[in-house]
Parts: C-alpha cells; structure tokens; sequence
C-alpha cells in the first residue's frame, strides 16, 4: 500500500472531489458525512488514512457501493469500519444485494440494537422501493447528521454492530476485491477506468450510432474516390481518336444505299402518322365546335359533345406516337448509323 | 419518355371514358344521329369537303405513302 504524506483535510477534498460522480445528492453527502465520522472517532488520523488507502481508491469503492451497493474491504472501511477488520478473519458468507437494510443512526441502532435486522426490514420498507440501499441509509445519515453536534454520539461500536447486520457480507466482497482491478492499478487509471465504466454505458449507443455514421461517411467518400475519372486518372495513358479515312470512304458508301432509304421510309411513315393525328385533332375539334352552332335538342348537343371528345381524345394519342416516333426511331436511326461508323473508322490510339 | 407516354395515355382515357359517357347519355335521352346530321349539313357542305379529300392534293401524297381515302 501507498504510503502518503497527507493530512485530513486534503484527503476529504479529493475524496469529496471525487465522489462527484455519484449523481444522487444525498448518497454522496451521506457517504461524505460517514467519512468525516470516520475521521472524528478515529485516534490517529495518519494510521486511519494508511489503513483505509489512498483517497482516489477510497472514492473509487464508495462510488461502487452507491452504485450497485457491493461492499469492497475499502468501501467497508469507511462505512463498516468493524466489519472489515473482521473480514480478513472470518470466513466468507454467500451475499444477496436484497438483505442489504437501510444504515440507522447511532442514537436509534442503539435503541434497537437487540433488534437490529427488524428495525433495518422496517427503514427499508418506509424506502420507496427502488430505492438503493444507499439511497435507504442516507435518511438515517442525516439524522446521524444532526446528532453530532448535539453532542450525543452513540459509541460507535454499537452503531458498527448494527451496521454488521445490516450490511451484506463479504462473501461478495472478497472475490470482488480479488477481481477489483482498481486496487493494484495506479490512482489515474482507477479514476480513469471507472469514469469510462459509467459513462460508456449511457454513451455506447450515441458512440456506436456516430461511428457507424462516420464509416459510412469514409466509405462513401472512399469509394467516390475510388471512382476513376478523367481528371485525376493520372495513372492511365492518355488517348486519343483517330479516324481512317479509308474507312470511312468505306462505309459511306452501304451507309448512303441503305441508311437513306430507311430513313425516308421513316420520315414518311411519320409523317403519316402526324398528318392523320392532326386530322383527328381537327375532327374532334370540328364535332365540337358543331355542337353549339345551333342544335334546338339537347340531347343531339350531348351526342356531339361526346363523339368530339372520343375522338379529340384518339387524336391526342395518335399525335403523341407521331412525335414519339419522330425522336426515337427516326433519330434514333441516325444515331445507330453514326455510332456504327464511329467503330467501324475511328480507333482510340495511346499518347506516348 | 415512360412518363410521357403514361400521362398522354391516362389522359386520353379519361376523355374518352367522359366522351363515352356523354354520348350514352345523349343516345338515351333522345339524341338521333340523323337528325344530327340534317343539322350539320345545313352549316356544312360535305360534298366540298369530300370532293376535297377525294382530290389529286390530297390523294396524291397519300398514295405515296400507301394511303387512300374510300
């Protein structure tokens, strides 16, 4: 063990400091006031501050007690001073987190001394119940609280004894001590690895979500940059086109007698196609406009009306395949033959 | 293009669904085509425009193309 030259007053300002990372108010000022208690009934204060550790593993054990209510030999030492000298010498009990009972003031354990394990049933049944036991033996720490200056302090070995039932045993204490790897790690990293511990837990999934998020961000980023473009291909040899005119003499020539023709054929045919489209367009219209020329029934009105719609309506169509006509097949014809010659005369050559 | 198509066809359809329905209506509340057709033919003259259609101006490209006017 650390051997430290320090006195009582910095030693409960870094505990005090430390034991901010309790977030229950009343826990960390209940376990501060135990601390001082401590220190009040203690006959030599530099014994008591070797016996019990270094402040950083102190707070560090103190914090695990009010979290999950595990009593380590350190974090016995501080609130079951009594039963952690004796830990070392009887043998361990199996422990349950449930029998842990609220602490009761000294005045009222000794009251209740022969009673203690009702009493400590009956405190923690007036907790609410999911209270930690902590949270339980904090109202009768404030009460504790009020009692010193008072001037009645009830012997502290009474208030230990209760303390022994109320508390679970060291069963639990002793693996935990042996598994505790704070206790041969140096104050930092005791501070550091318990710091992570509790807030990992709340930040683990907000961590995981944002590293996700920045992987995929590097994967997009790296997979654009994977993407090879002209620009930055710096790597590849350039090239260039170059056309054979004897090629292209070559096939001007099946690309004149066949080509031509073909696209005539298809000029006309669309032409067809949007001359009898027109046609209908103006039908339709025309049976339309009839209709209000001066017909006396309206029935015969009606029969205009709806003929000019059914064939305004056909007319659109056909108008429609006209123009489509024109932009896919007929430009289209274009494009092929042209596209045709360029792999057929132009070859992509690399610039040395 | 798909898109086109498929706004040019549902329109259409509609027109003609409401032309259908217009003309039914018509047929059964007592519209007569040829009574119609009397009416018309006081406002228009179709022996000119079928003489028109019939003519070298119009049967002529159309018989290029492989149409013709009966």
């Amino acid at each position: 063990m650390e051997v430290t030259v320090i006195n009582r007053q910095s030693y409960m300002a870094e505990v005090s400091s430390l034991l901010g990372l309790i977030t229950d108010e009343d826990t960390r000022t209940s376990l501060i006031a135990q601390m001082e208690h401590l220190f009040d009934v203690a006959e030599d204060e530099d014994k008591l501050i070797q016996e019990i550790g270094n402040p950083t593993k102190v707070a560090v054990a103190l914090i695990r007690y009010a979290d999950r209510g595990v009593v380590t030999p350190t974090a016995a030492a501080v609130v079951a001073p009594e039963r952690a000298e004796t830990a070392h010498t009887e043998p361990a009990e199996p422990v349950n987190a449930d029998a842990f009972h609220a602490v009761e003031p000294p005045q009222a354990a000794e009251a209740e001394a022969e009673t203690p394990v009702e009493a400590g049933a009956e405190e923690a049944s007036d907790v609410p119940a999911d209270a930690t036991p902590v949270e339980a033996e904090a109202p009768a720490a404030k009460a504790e609280e009020p009692s010193e200056p008072t001037g009645e302090e009830a012997p502290p070995a009474e208030a230990e004894a209760a303390l022994e039932t109320a508390l679970p045993t060291d069963a639990e204490a002793a693996p935990e001590a042996a598994a505790e790897p704070i206790e041969s790690g140096t104050d930092g990293e005791a501070v550091v690895a318990l710091e992570a511990e509790i807030i990992s837990e709340e930040e683990e999934p907000d961590e995981t979500a944002e590293e996700a998020a920045l992987e995929l961000e590097d994967q997009t980023e790296d997979d654009f940059d994977d993407v090879p473009t002209e620009a930055d291909d710096d790597g590849a040899p350039q090239t260039i086109t170059k056309t054979n005119g004897l090629l292209v003499v070559l096939y001007l020539i099946p690309a004149i007698v066949i080509g031509v023709p073909v696209f005539l054929a298809l000029v006309v045919l669309n032409l067809a196609l949007f001359a009898i489209g027109v046609g209908a367009l103006g039908a339709g219209v025309g049976i339309f406009a009839t209709a209000f020329l001066g017909f006396s029934v309206v029935a015969d009105m009606l029969l205009l009306l709806g003929g000019g719609a059914s064939v305004f309506a056909v007319a659109l169509v056909l108008v429609w395949l006209a123009i489509w006509f024109l932009l896919r097949v007929t430009c289209g014809w274009i494009r092929v033959v042209v596209r045709l010659g360029k792999r057929f005369c132009c070859k992509e050559v690399e610039v040395v | 293009m798909k898109k086109a198509w498929k706004i040019v066809l549902i329109t259409a359809l509609c027109l003609l669904i409401l032309g259908e329905i217009v003309l039914g209506v018509g047929l059964l509340s007592g519209g007569s085509p040829d009574r119609v057709w009397e009416t018309a033919s006081e406002y228009y003259d179709f022996q000119q425009i079928s003489d028109f259609l019939h003519s070298d101006a119009v049967q002529g490209p159309l018989g290029q193309i492989g149409l013709q006017i009966p």
